[in-house]
């Protein structure tokens, strides 16, 4: 991993003591500045704003309520901050949280299970996409689309729906071809076979091919 | 606005009024009987029990006592079909739990419910007196009539001597109505009169007579308000046991699954843990690294069962943003292509506990449309439906497929603990779903206490 001139600055929003810690000391093992870290959103825009922060990392279930404060921090960042990543961590997954976050079009957001986290490797390369740009989905959401939308999809090869899940966790084809130990022209290969089989416009950037999927497995 | 009695509808409804009269006499004669038969028996019975109480042979007497004044009851009920009345319908006769059946629980069960009771003062002191009564009115109108009607045929049979021809008494009484009749045209004219005055009358007498029997009945051997009471209290009673019962299977496994999942895990982990701290002290780094490894896949796969178990216990998206959206959310990823119509303000007219139930009803039912039934398109509708007050009383859950149909309530299909779940809030379940297809099911579900 090239070091960066200047370390990445996260500010982390958990409720969970145990997990703050650990996240903490998480992203000193990566080389990030934990900017801030806090146990509600409240103020969000104005805590990350005056963090300087690159990345906000959030918990969904926060107080007050313990619902969905952690999406719509995520939402209203991503409308007043548009600079700065978002990359929400959950204990569970849901479509339609998947789908809001990803509804702007924008990119820069992540959306993913705590477990991945333990994987620092996955974890930091997760990080630096959201903060490059990209789209980071939890594979567990990309099933769970997938399994909602037999027709299509069903006439794919399996190494192709390999390919489709990956595509949809908003990998680049480099990251798609080292995970599955394949060479990067057998991978644009199998990536137009899918946009040819699933209808769909094949687009150079790794982004909007990502959004493409997407739209296409929310129906 | 209403209509004037025509004559000709006066003449008609009399006409009717007289149909009943023969099953009128013919019952207000025959309760009679009973009633006196009944007076007989159960004042024996009941009395000699009362007096041999202190024995122990003194309870069976009462009790049989009761039990043949049910008998009475029902016969006079029965009787009463005779008077074109609407029937009178059986009162519950077992108002407590019948699954208790202990000796003295079930030789005493008579003696706690009411209507035995009534009965028995029905048949040994109401009726009796009521029947004499109406007995009596009912023989006077009869004979009156039919006899005053037919004197001039069998009067010419009796014995005349002076003292007995009473129409000469009358006769010399209004002289200037009778002066020049004779005795015999007198006491026929006056017997017809009486006779036509009888008949006429009689169809509202023994109409009359007949409705207070049927109104005494009903009220002392018929149904009362306060068992319909007594059955919505059994109803919920049994709601609440198979609430009680599914959510005992559901926590029993639950539990199971705990203890076969992530807590197997958990110890697995910690001795994996024990070895990789072995290793690290001997200064073993590639065996520890492996034994790390290993115990990551562990923790990964309790953290995966974790989420599975308690997801099924309460799905996260319900939790965060309510039933609609965890409806639509569910239709978005049922296999088989789901359009889901949720009610507007559903999340605000369910309550929790019924949100969560409806969750897994819906669930369950999808996924019976795409196990079982080979459909290709399901609707899913979730409404509210207001009581005749206007409020919101009833969540009525729809699920409907195209597919082959043959889905049974009896067994399999896992519709029979759907069943029990939606028993458990005192709802209904239905399954319409013809061979062949299609399927309609559908929950319905009270969203208040007081509909049922």
């Amino acid at each position: 991993m090239p070091a960066s001139p200047a370390p990445l600055r996260v500010v982390l929003v958990e409720d969970s003591l145990l997990l703050r810690e650990g996240l903490v000391r998480l992203f000193d093992e990566a080389g990030y500045v934990t900017a801030g870290a806090f146990a509600d959103a409240d103020d969000i825009v104005a805590r990350v704003r005056d963090a300087q922060a690159d990345v906000a990392i959030l918990d969904v279930r926060l107080p007050p309520s313990f619902r969905d404060e952690g999406i719509r921090a995520a939402l209203e960042l991503r409308a007043t901050l548009p600079d700065v990543g978002v990359l929400v961590l959950s204990q569970y997954v849901e479509g339609v949280y998947a789908r809001e976050l990803l509804a702007d079009g924008t990119g820069r957001v992540g959306y993913l299970l705590k477990d991945r986290v333990t994987s620092l490797e996955d974890f930091t390369e997760a990080v630096r996409r959201v903060h490059d740009g990209g789209t980071v989905l939890d594979p567990l959401v990309v099933r769970s689309l997938l399994a909602a939308r037999p027709d299509p999809v069903a006439l794919l090869t399996p190494r192709e729906r390999d390919v489709l899940e990956l595509m949809a966790e908003g990998r680049s084809n480099g990251s798609i071809a080292a995970r599955l130990h394949i060479g990067v022209g057998a991978v644009e290969k199998n990536i137009s076979a899918i946009f040819q089989k699933l209808g769909l416009e094949d687009s150079p950037s790794d982004h909007r091919r990502v959004l493409a999927v997407l739209a296409f497995l929310q129906g | 606005m209403t209509i004037a009695p025509t004559p000709e509808r006066r003449a008609r409804s009399y006409a009717q009024l007289w149909r009943a009269v023969p099953g009128n006499a013919v019952y207000l004669l025959a309760v009679f009987v009973l009633a006196m038969t009944a007076i007989g028996v159960l004042s024996g019975l009941f009395w000699s029990g009362i007096g041999t109480l202190v024995l122990v042979i003194g309870l069976p007497l009462v009790v049989l006592a009761l039990l043949v004044a049910r008998g009475f009851g029902i016969a006079d009920r029965f009787l009463l079909r005779l008077t074109g009345l609407p029937p009178i319908e059986e009162p519950v006769w077992t108002q407590d739990d019948p699954t208790q059946n202990g000796f003295w629980r079930t030789l005493t069960r008579p003696i706690r419910n009411g209507h035995y009771w009534s009965s028995l003062l029905h048949g040994m002191i109401i009726n009796p007196i009521l029947s004499t009564v109406t007995f009596a009115l009912t023989v006077t109108w009869l004979s009156v009539s039919l006899g005053g009607l037919t004197f001039w045929f069998w009067g010419g049979f009796l014995p005349r001597d002076d003292d007995s021809q009473w129409g000469r008494h009358v006769a010399d009484f209004v002289p200037w109505l009778f002066g020049s009749w004779s005795p015999w045209a007198v006491e026929v004219t006056l017997y017809l009169i009486a006779g036509i005055l009888f008949a006429v009358t009689m169809p509202w007498v023994l109409g009359g007579l007949a409705a207070a029997h049927h109104a005494i009945a009903k009220g002392m051997l018929g149904p009362w308000a306060s068992d319909d009471l007594a059955a919505r209290a059994r109803a919920e009673a049994a709601a609440r046991s198979a609430a009680v019962h599914a959510e005992d299977v559901s926590l029993r496994r639950l539990e199971r699954e705990i203890h076969d999942g992530p807590q197997q895990r958990l110890v697995r982990l910690q001795m994996d843990l024990a070895a990789l701290e072995r290793r690290a002290d001997g200064g073993d780094a590639a065996a520890a690294g492996e034994l790390a490894r290993e115990a990551r896949l562990q923790a990964q796969a309790a953290l995966d069962e974790l989420r599975a178990l308690s997801s099924g216990v309460a799905p996260p998206l319900l939790q965060d943003r309510g039933l609609s959206a965890a409806l639509v959310a569910l239709g978005e990823q049922s296999p088989v292509p789901a359009t889901v119509e949720i009610a507007p303000g559903l999340d605000e007219a369910v309550p929790a506990d019924v949100a969560r139930s409806a969750y897994f009803i819906v669930a369950e039912l999808l996924t019976n449309a795409a196990k079982h039934a080979e459909a290709t398109g399901v609707v899913v509708r979730a409404w509210t439906r207001p009581d005749a007050q206007g409020g919101v009383a009833w969540l009525d859950l729809w699920v409907v497929d195209n597919g082959r149909g043959g889905a049974q309530l009896s067994s399999g299909h896992g519709l029979e603990g759907l069943r029990e779940r939606v028993q458990g809030l005192r709802g209904t379940l239905e399954i319409d779903s013809p061979v062949g297809g299609p399927t309609k099911a559908g929950a319905h579900i009270p969203l208040r206490a007081d509909v049922s």
